[in-house]
């Protein structure tokens, strides 16, 4: 299955805000797509608030999955953005 | 540093205007009453912006508004339950939980931990639940705050050290339940395990709340150190705990001094001598649930939790009416209405008077308390089948099934003795409709008890909602679909049996043999019995006429059942349960005493193997006494009234013959396609 790790690139790390954003993207893409921070357990990203569970601060590193390349690489490229800009 | 959010910071129920910006304006301004804002109007005007830039409304009822503000020095979280909810601009609907969280500019660490731990704690199910039940603000706030405030960040470099020499981590069961199942049992599962999260140990929390309980699976019980008990109610299944060291409390305790238990719990892991779970005997084995749960395995468990409920009913009843006959002749059923209305100690029965024959030693006090215990058996009898249909329908819906459940097996059994103008009774179900009443229940109370309803609702679910609408739909069921066909299908078998009855005897005796034992108390055997029973009733006869023959028959089938599972649980006692063993104990009394509901706890754990086996049991010996022209004098009494039968030696043959026959079937039955009930499962 396709994976990623990308290092988060918010400033004040996935909070509120960029989770929104990564859910919405992800809704969009219709994808399954999965989150994770390296040893932890992977979250649905289509949930704003289980993304936010994850706790990941800038430049943590987190793990984009899911069954489709293009989506994965998307979602990938907005963890590692600053939504917060 | 202040408490994240206190008692007053928490408003449950507040209508705090119809827009969002009132409900953030709001909140805000409970910060500054508290005294913990240090500029309202910058903390309105920033959680305000953040909300402008995008919504904080989260799927599922929930809004977090949220700012870094120069508003507060110290990071705060204000909570309000929404009455009526407001929308967030989350895409479900509005939210009636909002929490405004405010941390000082430049806490960017700080604003998101906060925020990762009130994710993680919206996450979980049961915390929103608390939170929309609670009725007091103060235990809205604990919740929160123990959610919020010290739990460990997942990675392991924030991982508490280890206590030294402590090579691996220490793990703990725990089971929180109040009467009413709705907050407490939530609170303090939270609190216990914000604390073992503190201490650094593993805890896993079944709460047995009204919503049901997901029971822990059975490794981690294994694996757990010691279990904490913090109930205010039974355990359910506790022997799925039996010899873990234990901590037990009120549901408060932990509330209150979680890091004090946990402490304990430790220590009793670690104190040879510290209290244990007891190891009960009962209904261990037929509880294991877990989630893979086989389909056949599941009925078989639910069947059986209806099972072992019963079984005390059935044991005490028949064992009381056996000890009425003993004491006051098997004509005690005749008068002990008399006997108990119209007689006390000092104005006992005249024995000569009443006719009773049989009473021991001829006394009166005998009779007297004959009488007494034959109503006190008779009124356990007449509650197991109701306890049957409601433990069933607790097991598959759990506490919400109770009450629709026992509802549906007293219809089964017409417990309120509903008859039309000519006196004739409403159809009854037997033991057999109980089950399905039970199920019905149970299946019903579960699908109303997962409606969604909105919160000022939830309260009225457990009380009003659920056992309204389950007994609705059941009873209409029962009585209906059920009652109707089954009263047809006994006028039938009545014509029937007229219509066999002076061609081959042998053939009749095994028919009503097989009658007797299908249900045992239900329809079929009533109209077997009652064709019998009326016929002895109906004129004073010759000792070898054909009604005194029938009569014999259908009592010595109906004596066969519970004798023949008794011989089954000491042949082959492995095929059996734990439940099973002791039902089986009282077996031998209760089918000498012609009471075939003795068998029924078996034939419910196990119908489809138990009853072909006593069916074939009952009609060897059905047929085998007409063969041997065996006759009785009496509609009832088993043994007790063997004075009254002709052809003794033929009695205990046909007796003897069916006992074996049918102990023979179940244990063949019983033998393949299942694995034996595993000894070690007993806990």
């Amino acid at each position: 299955m396709p994976t990623q790790t990308v290092t988060v690139g918010s400033a004040v790390g996935l909070h509120a805000r960029p989770a929104a954003i990564i859910s919405e993207k992800v809704e969009e893409l219709g994808a399954e797509i999965t989150l994770a921070v390296p040893g932890g357990e992977p979250v649905d990203a289509a949930s704003s608030l289980l993304i936010m569970t994850l706790g990941a601060a800038n430049g943590d590193k987190v793990e984009v999955a899911g069954a489709d390349q293009a989506a994965v690489d998307a979602v990938a490229a907005l963890v590692a953005q600053d939504l917060d800009a | 540093m202040s408490a994240l959010i206190t008692p007053e910071l928490a408003a449950l129920d507040a209508d705090l205007g119809p827009d969002k910006h009132d409900v953030i304006r709001a909140l805000a301004q409970r910060v500054a009453d508290s005294g913990r804002a240090t500029d309202l109007d910058v903390l309105i005007a920033d959680a305000m912006a953040r909300e402008e830039v995008s919504a904080t409304g989260l799927p599922g009822g929930l809004a977090i508004p949220h700012c870094r503000t120069s508003g507060v020095d110290e990071p705060v979280v204000a909570f309000a339950r929404l009455s009526p909810p407001v929308d967030f601009g989350a895409k479900d609907g509005p939210a009636d939980l909002a929490f405004l969280i405010g941390a000082p500019a430049g806490g960017d660490a700080t604003h998101l931990t906060i925020l990762t731990k009130l994710a993680r704690a919206l996450a979980r199910p049961e915390f929103g639940q608390t939170l929309r039940e609670t009725d007091s603000p103060a235990q809205a706030a604990q919740t929160i705050l123990a959610a919020v405030s010290d739990e460990p960040a997942p990675a392991p470099a924030t991982t508490p050290a280890p206590a030294p020499g402590a090579a691996e981590k220490r793990s703990l069961v725990a089971v929180t339940a109040c009467p009413t199942g709705i907050a407490h049992t939530y609170m303090a599962a939270e609190a216990l395990q914000a604390a073992a999260a503190r201490a650094g140990v593993e805890i896993a929390v079944e709460t047995q709340g009204s919503a049901g309980a997901t029971p822990l699976p059975p490794e981690t019980i294994a694996e757990a150190d010691a279990a904490i008990f913090a109930v205010d109610v039974g355990v359910r299944d506790r022997s799925r705990f039996a010899g873990k060291p234990l901590v037990s409390s009120g549901v408060k305790r932990p509330i209150d001094d979680a890091d004090a238990m946990i402490g304990e719990a430790l220590a009793a892991a670690a104190d040879p001598n510290a209290a244990r779970v007891e190891s009960g005997r009962s209904d261990s084995a037929e509880t294991a649930n877990t989630a893979s749960e086989s389909w056949g395995g599941r009925t078989r468990r639910i069947l059986m939790t209806g099972v072992s409920y019963m079984i005390p009913f059935v044991a005490a009843g028949g064992l009381l009416i056996a000890l009425s006959f003993l004491l006051g002749g098997y004509d005690i059923t005749d008068v002990y209405g008399a006997v108990m209305v119209d007689n006390t100690v000092t104005n006992l029965p005249d024995v000569q008077a009443l006719g009773l024959e049989h009473a021991l030693f001829d006394s009166a006090l005998a009779v007297y308390l004959g009488a007494l215990l034959f109503v006190i058996g008779k009124t356990a009898f007449m509650l197991f089948i109701p306890a049957l249909a409601g433990y069933i329908a607790y097991a598959i819906a759990d506490r919400p099934g109770i009450a629709p459940g026992f509802i549906m097996g007293a219809l089964a059994v017409n417990l309120f003795g509903v008859v039309n103008a000519d006196g004739v009774a409403a159809p009854a179900t037997g033991f057999l409709g109980a089950i399905a009443g039970g199920v019905l229940a149970g299946v019903i109370a579960h699908w109303v008890s997962r409606w969604r309803v909105p919160s000022w609702a939830r309260g009225l679910m457990p009380v009003l909602v659920i056992p309204l609408v389950t007994s609705i739909l059941a009873g209409l069921v029962m009585i209906v679909v059920l009652g109707k066909p089954i009263n047809w299908l006994m006028e039938r078998l009545t014509d029937g049996l007229a219509a066999l009855d002076g061609t081959s005897a042998v053939a009749l005796g095994a028919v009503l043999g097989l009658m007797m034992a299908f249900d045992m108390g239900g329809p079929l055997n009533k109209v077997a019995y009652s064709f019998a029973a009326t016929g002895v009733g109906a004129a004073s006869l010759a000792a070898d006429s054909p009604e005194l023959r029938i009569m014999a028959a259908v009592m010595l089938a109906g004596m066969v059942p519970p004798i023949a599972l008794a011989l089954a649980t000491v042949v082959r006692p492995q095929l059996f349960t734990n439940a099973e063993h002791e039902n089986g104990k009282a077996g031998w009394l209760l089918g000498a005493s012609f009471i075939t509901e003795g068998a029924i706890p078996f034939a419910a754990g196990d119908p489809m193997r138990v009853i072909p086996a006593i069916m074939l049991g009952s009609a060897v010996t059905g047929g085998l006494s007409q063969l041997f022209e065996v006759g009785v004098r009496a509609p009832h009494g088993g043994i007790f009234v063997l004075f009254a039968v002709t052809n003794i030696l033929g009695y205990l043959i046909a007796l003897a013959a069916g006992v074996i026959v049918g102990a023979a079937a179940v244990i063949a039955l019983k033998s393949i396609g299942r694995a034996p009930v595993p000894a070690g499962a007993a806990g």
